[in-house]
């Protein structure tokens, strides 16, 4: 329980449905010294946690806070500034789902005796297979992938078959205490916006060296230097804004060479792909090896899937788009549905 | 509930309820005792007799018994106070103290160095037992130590420390040295008597021996030099500012008195309860740490390997029994406690302690329950674990 109202309301439903319910918080990082803009802003910080235990204190239910700092830090804001030092643009929502909220949260859970967890995702379990959740707004299903088939079956997302407007409205009447709490915008670990100023005090307290993360040039597909970006971490493929390059017609983000620490930037059409390779691939679903599924593959939150033909061999698959997609980053998750439902997922690799 | 942290706080003794209860009932008039009026003196009288009583209890002086807030508070102004008083005056200023302490001591020890006073620590053995030896070496060697702060029983481990035999070798180093104690974990648990402990200061607090929360006393010598560590009155003879609680002092009264009169009693009953305990968690496969030679008699700290303190205490409450942990998670990376570490234990080791500490009112009873809880709690938490091996899930 983030403190947040979806998480709140999960809890609130399950309680509602007879269920034993023991409402659980993570701290993941030290957010005292963080400012807070507004009720719910950011996750774990002191005032969140009071929120959850206010909630919990309502229902009736016991609230216990766990510290899983050291494992945040490692697995997902290092991680972090890993992936960008390398060039690349990370996903840390499904990061942490993989390897701090499914895991070691869920082990906790098995060792306290529940028969499952719970979360505030909006995503749906339904006969083994994860959906997405009914709110198209709000559907969270792409940063769940990584969770593993095995585990669907010990979790439950209660708000799967729910709109936000229905849970805020649910909240209100039961006069839960963050019933006008707002969305979470941002990353948890970043509530000012400023991510490149987090993986640049990561990156040196990891020893990755300034170098990685110095101004670079910005070059043409020819070559040609067209001026100065203030780091490669600061730049995501597709992206069109802040390069500090002025041309009479739009420029965007093609490629990041992290070596020669040159950034790649060309016309809209030349972001055009059709072929991903994804590595570390997880089947939710059951798919057979090295034959062609035709499914829609979604490579960014808040983005349509579209239509594409998977190839899953082991634990790499290719993806083969009807039509070419744009702005395809390497590091983000390129995650395979069949309509509503999750056939797996993985981490796009290179873009062809 | 089986409450079992009792060196956590205690539940209110019902004479000490009746002490607070028959204040609330008696009077509504206004109680501030430094005022000249008759309200005031009136206030002032009872509040006196309070101190006669506690003092009495501790084997101390009233003239020597500062009221405070809490036990945190009392060590706060023994170490903070004393040692910026002795730097005032050019007196050595320096403390000494080991890493076992509680935080009020270690974080006190903090402060002191940052402005500027030398901070020594003294090495304990692996049982977590101070040695006079090491600390007459470390006394030797620095002139400049002016406080030297031990404790007289440890939270987690329950060690009793010969405090009256450390004392006087101390003091047969360097006469002038002022040693304190802190007795917080000690009152109600083993006889306590400042007079004969030969310490110059010694805290104790109410909530650990069936009193209130709220209230807790610094005993020293009379007439030693205390910077406060709050401004704003001459209350406690200048030595603790604020208008002091009546009510509470009564019930501190109450509280400390029965903890002195009924300190064998109380004694012999968690000790027996303790070896009932200790083949239980052992029967469980739970190692105890500490020597049985130091126990003060009520406290277990016990590791269960493969089973994260935290979760086992969780799973413990729901099921209604209540423990606390070894570990300390508030500093952000969840490590051992200092006084883990101090007895030699790794941090995962540390992070697999919970702290069950018994109490006057605790029953065989109970401890049957408790036995029943244990089986079953570890009993899920152990198949859990295996079930994350097998299936190959997060660690």
């Amino acid at each position: 329980m983030s403190g947040g109202v979806d998480s709140s309301v999960a809890a609130a439903l399950l309680v509602e449905q007879g269920l034993e319910v023991v409402g659980m918080t993570m701290r993941l990082y030290d957010a005292r010294d963080q400012p807070r803009r507004g009720r719910g802003g950011t996750c774990c910080s002191p005032a969140e946690v009071d929120l959850a235990q206010r909630a919990c204190e309502q229902l009736g239910i016991p609230h216990y806070v766990v510290d899983e700092q050291q494992r945040f830090q490692e697995a997902v804001i290092d991680d972090f500034a890993r992936e960008y030092a390398a060039g690349r643009t990370p996903n840390p929502c499904a990061r942490c789902n993989e390897h701090v909220k499914f895991g070691p949260l869920l082990t906790r859970a098995r060792a306290l005796g529940a028969t499952y967890m719970a979360t505030g995702h909006y995503a749906r379990i339904e006969d083994g297979a994860l959906l997405r959740g009914v709110d198209p707004a709000k559907d969270q299903s792409y940063f769940l992938f990584a969770m593993g088939k095995d585990t669907l079956a010990d979790v439950r997302f209660p708000l799967g078959g729910w709109t936000k407007e229905r849970v805020r409205a649910y909240a209100q009447e039961r006069h839960m205490p963050n019933w006008d709490a707002p969305d979470s915008q941002e990353l948890c670990f970043v509530p000012d916006g400023d991510h490149g100023a987090v993986v640049e005090r990561r990156a040196e307290a990891l020893g990755l060296g300034a170098d990685s993360l110095a101004e670079g040039e910005v070059i043409d597909e020819e070559g040609r230097s067209l001026g100065t970006h203030k780091g490669i971490h600061r730049v995501t493929v597709g992206q069109r804004r802040g390069l500090g390059v002025s041309s009479p017609r739009p420029r965007y983000v093609l490629r990041v060479l992290p070596e020669a620490r040159q950034v790649v930037v060309g016309d809209a059409e030349a972001l055009a792909r059709r072929v991903l390779d994804v590595a570390d691939f997880r089947r939710l679903d059951d798919l057979d090896d090295d034959t062609p599924i035709q499914c829609s593959v979604q490579i960014r939150h808040r983005s349509p899937a579209q239509p594409a033909t998977l190839r899953v061999v082991g634990s790499r698959a290719t993806v083969e788009f009807d039509a070419p997609v744009r702005a395809v980053a390497p590091g983000q998750a390129a995650v395979a549905f069949a309509g509503d439902r999750v056939l797996g997922g993985g981490w796009i690799e290179s873009a062809r | 509930m089986i409450y079992l942290d009792n060196n956590a706080t205690t539940s209110l003794d019902p004479r000490v309820a009746a002490s607070i209860r028959n204040y609330l009932e008696g009077t509504s008039a206004p109680c501030n005792p430094s005022s000249v009026h008759a309200a005031g003196r009136q206030a002032r009288g009872a509040f006196e007799r309070a101190r006669r009583i506690v003092a009495e209890a501790l084997g101390a002086e009233p003239l020597g018994l500062t009221f405070t807030g809490s036990g945190t508070e009392s060590i706060n102004l023994a170490l903070v106070g004393r040692c910026r008083a002795a730097r005032k005056k050019g007196a050595p200023c320096g403390l000494l103290t080991t890493r076992m302490e509680h935080a009020a001591v270690l974080e006190s020890a903090g402060l002191l160095e940052s402005e500027g006073h030398e901070v020594h620590w003294l090495d304990v053995d692996e049982h977590g037992a101070v040695t006079p030896e090491a600390a007459v070496k470390v006394l030797t060697a620095h002139e400049n130590i002016g406080v030297v702060s031990i404790g007289m029983v440890n939270s987690e481990l329950g060690n009793l420390c010969d405090i009256k035999r450390l004392c006087r070798v101390l003091k047969g180093v360097r006469e002038d040295v002022v040693v304190h104690t802190d007795a917080v974990q000690a009152l109600g648990k083993t006889p306590l008597h400042f007079g004969d402990l030969g310490v110059d200061m010694m805290s104790v607090t109410a909530h650990k021996v069936h009193g209130p929360v709220g209230i807790a006393a610094l005993v020293h010598a009379r007439g030693l030099e205390l910077d406060p560590v709050l401004r704003g009155g001459s209350q406690e003879r200048g030595r603790r500012p604020g208008t002091p609680s009546v009510m509470l002092a009564e019930a501190f009264a109450v509280a400390a008195s029965l903890a002195a009169e009924e300190v064998e009693e109380r004694r012999a009953h968690t000790q027996d309860l303790r070896r009932r305990l200790v083949a239980l968690v052992e029967a469980h496969d739970g190692v105890v740490l500490g020597s049985a030679s130091l126990q003060v008699g009520n406290t277990v700290s016990a590791r269960f390997p493969g089973c994260e303190g935290a979760t086992l205490a969780m799973a413990l409450d729901l099921e209604g029994a209540c423990v606390s942990t070894g570990s300390a998670c508030s500093s952000g990376v969840a490590k051992a406690s200092a006084t883990m570490r101090a007895i030699g234990l790794s941090d995962l080791e540390g992070q697999q302690v919970i702290r069950i500490s018994l109490g006057k009112d605790n029953t065989a009873e109970e401890l049957e329950r408790f036995d029943v809880i244990l089986g079953g709690v570890l009993a899920q938490m152990r198949s859990s674990v295996r079930t994350e091996l097998k299936t190959g899930g997060a660690a």
